[in-house]
Parts: structure tokens; C-alpha cells; sequence
């Protein structure tokens, strides 16, 4: 069922027994798993079904710090979110991403990997990859011609990626949830204020506005804000109320310890004769899988690293193009065109381009950033046209990132040529140990995480281990703002993950 | 970036590096052999090598000496007195292999090399430069 809130008759009271807030890979992933339940589930979504030029300018916000993409343009403000312009690139968290690790300050998450796994399968159907088996074996068996490079797996492996195709969100599940009687989706129902009860313990309602200058009242048993990380700390932080600092943020976490996975040229590999690659190329839309060079467990510990992975390009491609901060606008008629341009990307015709010949790769490193207290996400005294304080981030990075970026690297080195297969060269700017600045070509994957980070002690983090706020009772977050560490891959299937693991201590809950 | 490979044993090349060398007392094909990082030599061409062996003596003046890099490549074994090319050139790819394995690694001008490599190259700058 939908209803554009902006037909409704104003001060309307909406009620149900969970209430989603965010229609982004998160809420409709939430949403798809209570379909046809006895429960009547709330969908909001701040926009619409199609891009509003309107809705998406209240996602500009105020960047400090480290230099980063304009916030209006690297989510989407509408039915599908952010996944109207993902790229689709899946792979599974690594163990060591959940533990604490004494190198890496406030480390360590109250689950394990083996806390999420079983839920792995079901994140793949949303996304639409599988089967669920992410070992090189499995993929050569599918085609032998995928070979990885001689490199020790105690040192460096090859870690495989699937790529979805990539599912959009807002086209897949639109059908779906809008055909489903016990879903309820309202389309231009921006949530501008969470009210509590009295004791600020439980969520009584939230209130929703769009630009009609209508405004409604949510009622519901349990509310899951699944807005993403930026727009997650937003909300909480500017229902202050009944709370002075925000909701939540009684030890003042909420905001902070923003991550990005920073996504950066940082060597290349120069071979003395050509190898096999295949494994290792990519072709949008066309390759299912493919591997990344990923340094192990044992040589993280060793050498004290953040995880990262480095994915090859033949150089004479990779050097012509530009880095995505370096071009990335938030211009409207720049933003249209390249949704446009994804539209177009989709439907490219199929087939798999792997260089021959090519001796001389880039290596692209894509690495998590260790969780740090002044990385985040605050308000500014600026309000958008709702009334809502805008965000403001600011993004901070750390000798340990450019660090953990050379080191990276040279360990890829040093396996290529222990194995005479050639020679790494790493970038200038990572050949300093002494220079903590970054080149104006550092960028990250528009991968938000970590303003709400789990713990089990209250005094460190927003949410427990089932993603509740501590001190509220039916409050939840879905989505990546609960990550504690940011792991080396991409954060969509984890994030739809921990959302599936969420719906099922839900559903326990409210039958109970 | 040049690539052509340019050492393969020639006979120039050989001369080359030969003739500052004749100072010490080892045979000279021994820091013939010495002075030709063999792999490297597929990716590099001459300046390249004297460009990174320069650097890595920036890096470490300590060793800013032919008799000490002979030292050191050789690690006082019986392969510093010995003639046979061959034998030299697999005594220095095991002992790059295992600068590699171990980690024994050093970065100049960006690239990761075996320590043994690099000490090549400050050989090879040096009776070059």
C-alpha cells in the first residue's frame, strides 16, 4: 500500500506496529522481511519514486576537516536511497574485522563474525548475487581460467567480490512493497522531530513534514531508524527536546566516530612478463566476481595495519582517469546526468574485456579508517527548508590510514617479488613515513559508517548488540551508522545483514 | 618510462661495470655478477638502476663503499672469492627471495626492493658513477 503524505489531510495520525523510518537498501530490506506478517509496518520515505531536485537539497550539509564529496549529492533522497547509484560491489566481512585489535583504538564489536554469517544468505537474494561462497575455488570451478596469482595466503590472499547487477532498490522492491497490504509506504514523510515518553525511555511518535507544509504523527510500537549514517545521527541529534544532547547520546557518542572507507591509487605493479589477470579485472556489469589482493590476519597483526584490499587496473587505462573527488558535484544538472549515465551503464551491452599484453597494473587500495572521536557528524546553526538543523561532518584521517596504506602495499610487493613476478612501486605520496598529509585525489566510497557504533557498554557506543539504543526501548538504528570498525569491502550486505538479524530479534520480540 | 632491458650479460655491460672495480682484489667477474640485479634489470633500464642505486646509498651512507656493499652482498661466504657467474647469480636471487620472504625489503624511490637488489644497484651507481 502507498500514500503520498502530501494528499493526506494535514495533522494526520498514522499508526502501526513497527515503524521504518528510511526506504534506502536498510528500511526496504526490513520492510521485505515482514511482508505478509499479522503486522502492520510503516515505511517512510522523505522523498519520492523519482529523483526531486527539492527533497535531495535537504541532504546538504557543511563538510570540515579532511576534504570530502559535497553531502547533497552522495546519497539519494528518495524511494530505493543510495542505491540508486551504487555500484553493486558485495564481499563479506573478514573475522578480524570484528575483533579488537590493540593497535587499532576502540576496536572490537560485541558480535562476531559468526553472528552475522547465517545471515549472509539472505542479504545475497536482496542484492541479488550468490551462491553464497566467496572462496577462489568455487569461482575456477565455474571457470578455470580464473587464476590467482602464487602468492602466499599467509600473507596475501586473494579475496573474492560479487557484484550485484547492481540491484536498484527503488525499481526492484517497488512493486513488492507497494502490492503488500501489510506494508504501508508513505512517500514524502520526512521525519523532523522523535518524541518520547516522559522518562525519555521509549519513542511515543515521530513527526513527519513535507513541502506542503503538511505535518503528521507516526505512532508505533517499535521505530528502526534506517536513514544511513549521516542522516541516522542527524535525526537523534536534533530530537533534543526532551534531551538535551540528543536522543541517545547520554556519554556523547552519537555522530562521532564517522568512517568512510578511503578509496585510493597507491602503487603499481610492473611485471617482467605478462600474467594471467583475469581473476583479478572487472568489467561493470559484465564480471559476476572477481578478486582483490588482501593482506592476511597475520600479517595485520604483524605489521599493526587496518584492512584493506588493493584491486589491479592495466596503468595505461587507470592513469587517465580522474578520481572521483576530484570531479564529483553537487550541481543539479550534474547529479541528473549522472543518474542518467548509471541508467545507461546498466543496460550497456555485455561483454567481458580482459587485457592482454599489459605488464604495468595500478593498484587501487580501498581501506577502512580507524574509528576516531572528532570524525563525525554534528549539526550546524543552518536549517533546511523543514525546519531540520543541516549536517555537518567532519571527516578525519590519521598517520595509522596512510600507514597501513603503505604497508599494504609494500607487503603486495614484497610477495611479487618473492615470486618473481615484478616489482611494486608505491606512490609518492605514501613514500614519506614522516608526511601525514593526503593528495587532493583522496577519496573515499561514499561508505558512511559508525555515528551510532555498537557496544555492550552503554558508555561506548549508541546501541547494544540487537542494534536498540541503549537507553531507549524501542528505539533501533538498521544499517551501517551501528559498525564499530568499517572492515576492508564495501558495506551494503553486511549493513542488509545486521538489517535481516535485526527483523528476526524484532519479530521474536513483538511475538512475545 | 624507458623499459628496454639493457644488461642480459653483455659484453659491454660487462665492461662497464667491470673497470672501476679492478681496484679490489676479488676477481672482477665475481663484482661483475655482483653488480647486476638480474630480475630488476628486466624492468629497469641503466639510469634507472644507477638513479636507485644512488638513492639507496642516500638512504644508508653507511654503505657508501664498494668494498662494504661486496661485503654485505656476499655475507663474508665463499661465494665473494668464487668466478662462476652462475653460481653468483643464484647465490644473489636466493638471497633476494629471501629479503622478500622475510621482509627484508627497502623502499627507494617508491620501489619495493630486496635490500640485496638495492645494494646492487648502489654497486652498479657506484662503478658507474
Amino acid at each position: 500500500m502507498h500514500v503520498d503524505t502530501r494528499n493526506l489531510e494535514n495533522d494526520s495520525l498514522i499508526e502501526g506496529d513497527i515503524c521504518i523510518v528510511g526506504a534506502g537498501a536498510a528500511g526496504i530490506s526490513m520492510a521485505l522481511e515482514w511482508m505478509n506478517t499479522r503486522y502492520k509496518v510503516i515505511l517512510l520515505e522523505g522523498g519520492g519514486f523519482e529523483y526531486d531536485e527539492q527533497v535531495q537539497e535537504l541532504y546538504a550539509g557543511k563538510t570540515t576537516g579532511q576534504h570530502y564529496f559535497p553531502l547533497k549529492s552522495i546519497r539519494l533522497h528518495y524511494f530505493g536511497g543510495t542505491t540508486g547509484h551504487w555500484a553493486g560491489w558485495c564481499a563479506e566481512l573478514d573475522a578480524i574485522d570484528f575483533k579488537k585489535r590493540d593497535w587499532i583504538p576502540r576496536s572490537g564489536w560485541p558480535i562476531t563474525l559468526d553472528d552475522i554469517k547465517p545471515f549472509y544468505p539472505r542479504a545475497q537474494k536482496y542484492v541479488e548475487v550468490g551462491p553464497d561462497d566467496f572462496s577462489t575455488a568455487h569461482w575456477q570451478e565455474k571457470d578455470a581460467t580464473l587464476k590467482p596469482f602464487a602468492f602466499d595466503e599467509n600473507k596475501v590472499w586473494s579475496k573474492m567480490w560479487q557484484f550485484s547487477p547492481p540491484t536498484r532498490f527503488g525499481t526492484k522492491y517497488k512493486e513488492p512493497i507497494v502490492n503488500t497490504k501489510n506494508i504501508h509506504l508513505y512517500t514524502y514523510a520526512n521525519v523532523v522531530d522523535i518524541i518520547a515518553d516522559e522518562n525519555v525511555s521509549r519513542i511515543k511518535e515521530v513527526t513527519i513534514k513535507n513541502y506542503t507544509g503538511k505535518q503528521h504523527t507516526v505512532r508505533a510500537k517499535y521505530f528502526i531508524l534506517a536513514c544511513g549514517s549521516i542522516q541516522n545521527a542527524r535525526l537523534l541529534l536534533s530530537a533534543s527536546r526532551q534531551a538535551q544532547k540528543g536522543l541517545g547520546n547520554e556519554y556523547d557518542h552519537v555522530g562521532r566516530y564517522f568512517m568512510e572507507h578511503l578509496e585510493i591509487k597507491t602503487s603499481s605493479l610492473w611485471l617482467a612478463d605478462p600474467a594471467d589477470v583475469k581473476l583479478y579485472m572487472m568489467d561493470f556489469g559484465v564480471t559476476k566476481a572477481r578478486a582483490e589482493l588482501a593482506i592476511s590476519e597475520k600479517m595485520q597483526t604483524k605489521y599493526k595495519l587496518l584492512n584493506g584490499t588493493s584491486s589491479l587496473s592495466p596503468l595505461e587505462i587507470a592513469e587517465n582517469q580522474a578520481a572521483f573527488i576530484e570531479v564529483w558535484t553537487d550541481q543539479k544538472d550534474a547529479m541528473e546526468k549522472s543518474l542518467k549515465k548509471l541508467d545507461k551503464t546498466d543496460a550497456k551491452p555485455k561483454h567481458l574485456n580482459v587485457p592482454k599484453g599489459f605488464k604495468a597494473f595500478q593498484l587501487f587500495t580501498r581501506m577502512e579508517q580507524a574509528p576516531h572521536p572528532d570524525s563525525r557528524v554534528t549539526l550546524d546553526t543552518e536549517k533546511d527548508a523543514l525546519g531540520m538543523p543541516r549536517a555537518k561532518l567532519n571527516w578525519v584521517l590519521t598517520a595509522l590510514e596512510k600507514n597501513s596504506l603503505r604497508m599494504i602495499n609494500t607487503i603486495i610487493g614484497q610477495e611479487a617479488g618473492r615470486v618473481s613476478m615484478g616489482r611494486v612501486k608505491v606512490f609518492d605520496y605514501l613514500q614519506d613515513e614522516k608526511d601525514e598529509s593526503w593528495p587532493s585525489f583522496t577519496g573515499g566510497g561514499w561508505h558512511h559508517m559508525g555515528t551510532t557504533r555498537m557496544s555492550n557498554d552503554p558508555k561506548e557506543g549508541v546501541v547494544d548488540s540487537n542494534c536498540k539504543l541503549h537507553s531507549i526501548g524501542n528505539l533501533y538504528v538498521a544499517g551501517a551508522s551501528c559498525y564499530v570498525t568499517a572492515g576492508a569491502v564495501n558495506p551494503t550486505l553486511t549493513l542488509i545483514s545486521l538489517t535481516i538479524r535485526l527483523s528476526d530479534h524484532l519479530k521474536e520480540r513483538i511475538s512475545s | 618510462m624507458k623499459r628496454r632491458n639493457f644488461i642480459q650479460l653483455s659484453a659491454f655491460a660487462v665492461a662497464a661495470v667491470s673497470l672501476p672495480l679492478l681496484h679490489s682484489c676479488r676477481p672482477s667477474a665475481t663484482e661483475d655478477a655482483m653488480s647486476q640485479p638480474r630480475f630488476l634489470s628486466r624492468l629497469f633500464d641503466e639510469n634507472m638502476i644507477r638513479d636507485a642505486g644512488k638513492a639507496y646509498l642516500q638512504k644508508t651512507p653507511a654503505e657508501n663503499d664498494d668494498d662494504k656493499l661486496l661485503q654485505l652482498l656476499s655475507n663474508n661466504n665463499a661465494i665473494a672469492n668464487s668466478t662462476n657467474e652462475k653460481a653468483i647469480h643464484q647465490y644473489l636471487d636466493e638471497k633476494i627471495k629471501h629479503d622478500f620472504e622475510t621482509g627484508n625489503t627497502v623502499l627507494v624511490k617508491g620501489w619495493v626492493l630486496a635490500v640485496t637488489e638495492a645494494r646492487q644497484c648502489a654497486l652498479f651507481s657506484l662503478a658507474r658513477s
